[in-house]
């Protein structure tokens, strides 16, 4: 394909106004976390800081309660451990949705029992029930088992909303695959579970990987059913911990910024080792 | 033919139990995920036949439709709906397109293509409450925003001193809403549609472009008609994370000035009024409509659609 020159400058000069679009307002997010609050609030508004400082990051992470915050105070350490609750929460909650989610997606796949199509659908229809929906049902079923303000709890709840999603795209996926291997596995004497270990398994690897990704992003992401949830340091995330650096009358810009940033980070690493599969789940999941 | 009967009965029996043996691994994963999807709507379905409101937890009963009656005569809750699929009708449909052109342009080979890919995906990444409060202080902000500092920048440069400077979440709530939005899901929909075009017959499209066909044909009845399914599984997902959407709603408004979508309502319900069973009728209904209006928009869709490729 030739192009003219004309069309090409007109694509090149396309293309970086979307790629500002999708990236000047994190841009300005890094920036305002690298500003002081006095650089920050200048008139007219200015695109990069004076002088760059790491002072929010500091406070942030070492914890202050003086005026550098402006106002708003930042605990000494509990951005450290809301991070650290969003964590553990995360790879709790993945691990058991990807245990639950594969294994029944492939049994829906691939096994033969009574109720099946109504266990399916009963299942997949609750991703269109809306989370809000139930919340008030959560909070009291939390409440009876004593899960308020525990990370158990909110990973329980993770699972419950998040597996139908990743058992249909799993359900999806196993379709796909050739069912020879397994058959021939079967008949050559291998119980179900082994077939399903040995040969199945093996062959979901990229399917896997994508599905974690997407399954660390929503879950790193969620802030009602935490913010219902959770009440102190004990399991409250960084999602829930993240608006409350709002302050009532002043904002201490750089501070929410770079807690902001740091949020950012675990899930861009994630997407980042995993983006090959991610693009190949997608064309394979329809 | 009666012991013939018998025989086929009793194998059935004992072929019966074996499946069940060789399926009992993977039963109490099923089971788990059956308790533990449906156990909240069955829950929720309970409460709102109940009057149970925590400041008067004495009077805890059945009610039967009154929740109902409530929460369909309630004013508010019509606004709410009305908003809600305003939002969310908005927001996918600007960010399919808008994913769609982008995923087209990115299509093409070109120098960088991987790195402005994966740039691309960012705005997806970021927390989704983090984005909301991202775009209320550091652009929307009237004084110090990136929009006024921008609109500032270009009067400066024609020599006006008197830029206009709007507070942007006053003078257009809903639309800084989807505004911030449609910046987060676009990357999402770029990628699924990305993924479909990859999926595109090449070599029937280059044989179209040897027979003549134009650019604009190849799009409308080649790329359009194999990109569907990838649109409609961009708009169900879309769909389903922006209905429920309450982050943005309570950072950047907090669901004042029209923008209370029914998450928020429904928060409020829960938080302020504490009234559980109104609440959780609200959910149900919610429930329904989605159903109805997910069915319909998927049929009306698809038929659309049946029609396009069989002209």
């Amino acid at each position: 394909m030739t192009r003219s020159p004309a069309a090409q400058l007109v694509r090149t000069v396309v293309i970086s106004a979307i790629v500002l679009w999708s990236l000047a307002p994190i841009g300005i997010g890094v920036a305002t976390s690298l500003s002081t609050q006095a650089d920050v609030q200048e008139i007219p508004a200015h695109w990069l800081p004076h002088h760059a400082t790491l002072d929010a990051y500091r406070s942030l992470l070492g914890g202050t309660g003086d005026s550098r915050a402006g106002g708003t105070v930042s605990e000494s350490g509990a951005f450290a451990h809301a991070m650290w609750n969003s964590a553990s929460i995360t790879l709790m909650s993945t691990l058991a949705i990807l245990c639950v989610a594969i294994s029944a997606g492939y049994a829906f796949a691939r096994l033969r029992f009574p109720g099946r199509g109504a266990l399916f659908w009963a299942i997949v229809a609750t991703i269109v029930v809306p989370v809000f929906t139930v919340v008030i049902a959560l909070f009291g079923l939390m409440a009876d088992a004593h899960l308020i303000d525990r990370k158990l709890g909110l990973v329980l709840v993770f699972v419950s909303t998040t597996t139908p999603l990743a058992m249909w795209l799993v359900c999806n996926y196993v379709k796909g695959l050739p069912a020879e291997p397994e058959e021939a596995a079967l008949i050559d004497g291998c119980t179900r579970w082994q077939a399903f270990w040995h040969v199945v398994l093996p062959q979901m690897r990229s399917g896997i990987a994508a599905l974690s990704a997407i399954v660390v992003l929503s879950v790193w992401g969620e802030f009602l059913i935490p913010l219902l949830l959770t009440s102190t340091s004990a399991s409250k995330p960084v999602t829930v911990l993240i608006p409350e650096y709002v302050g009532k009358y002043t904002t201490n810009y750089p501070l929410l910024a770079a807690a902001g940033v740091l949020a950012l980070l675990p899930p861009a690493v994630v997407a980042l080792v995993l983006n090959r599969h991610i693009r190949g789940m997608l064309s394979g999941s329809s | 033919m009666t012991t013939s009967a018998a025989t086929a009965r009793s194998g059935d029996v004992l072929r019966r139990s074996a499946d069940w043996a060789r399926r009992a691994p993977l039963l109490p994963a099923l089971i788990f995920t059956i308790v533990v999807t449906q156990l909240p709507f069955v829950v929720t379905l309970i409460v709102s036949f109940m009057d149970w409101n925590a400041y008067y937890p004495d009077e805890r009963g059945f009610t039967g439709l009154t929740n109902y009656k409530r929460v369909l005569t309630d004013v508010n809750m019509r606004d709410a709906i009305l908003t809600t699929v305003l939002l969310t009708v908005t927001v996918v449909l600007v960010s399919l397109f808008l994913g769609l052109v982008i995923a087209l342009l990115l299509d093409r080979k070109f120098i960088g293509r991987g790195a402005v890919r994966t740039m691309m995906i960012t705005p997806f990444l970021v927390v989704p409450v983090a984005a909301a409060l991202l775009w209320k202080h550091a652009l929307f902000n009237p004084e110090y925003g990136l929009l006024n500092g921008m609109i500032t920048a270009v009067w400066r440069l024609f020599g006006s001193d008197h830029p206009p400077q709007p507070d942007w979440i006053s003078t257009m709530p809903l639309v800084s809403v989807e505004t911030a939005l449609i910046w987060q899901w676009t990357p999402f929909m770029m990628l699924i549609l990305l993924a479909g075009l990859q999926g595109r017959p090449l070599d029937v499209i280059e044989a179209a472009r040897i027979d003549g066909a134009g650019s604009w044909q190849i799009f409308r009845y080649m790329t359009f008609p194999h990109l569907r399914q990838y649109l409609e599984l961009g708009a169900l997902l879309g769909s389903i994370y922006i209905v429920q959407n309450f982050d943005a709603v309570f950072t950047i408004t907090s669901g004042g000035l029209g923008t209370a979508n029914l998450p928020y309502t429904i928060y409020q319900t829960f938080y302020q009024a504490h009234d559980y069973g109104r609440a959780s009728a609200a959910g149900v209904v919610v429930v329904i409509g989605t159903i109805i209006i997910a069915t319909f928009a998927l049929r009306t869709v698809s038929s659309l659609f049946r029609e396009e490729t069989s002209r």
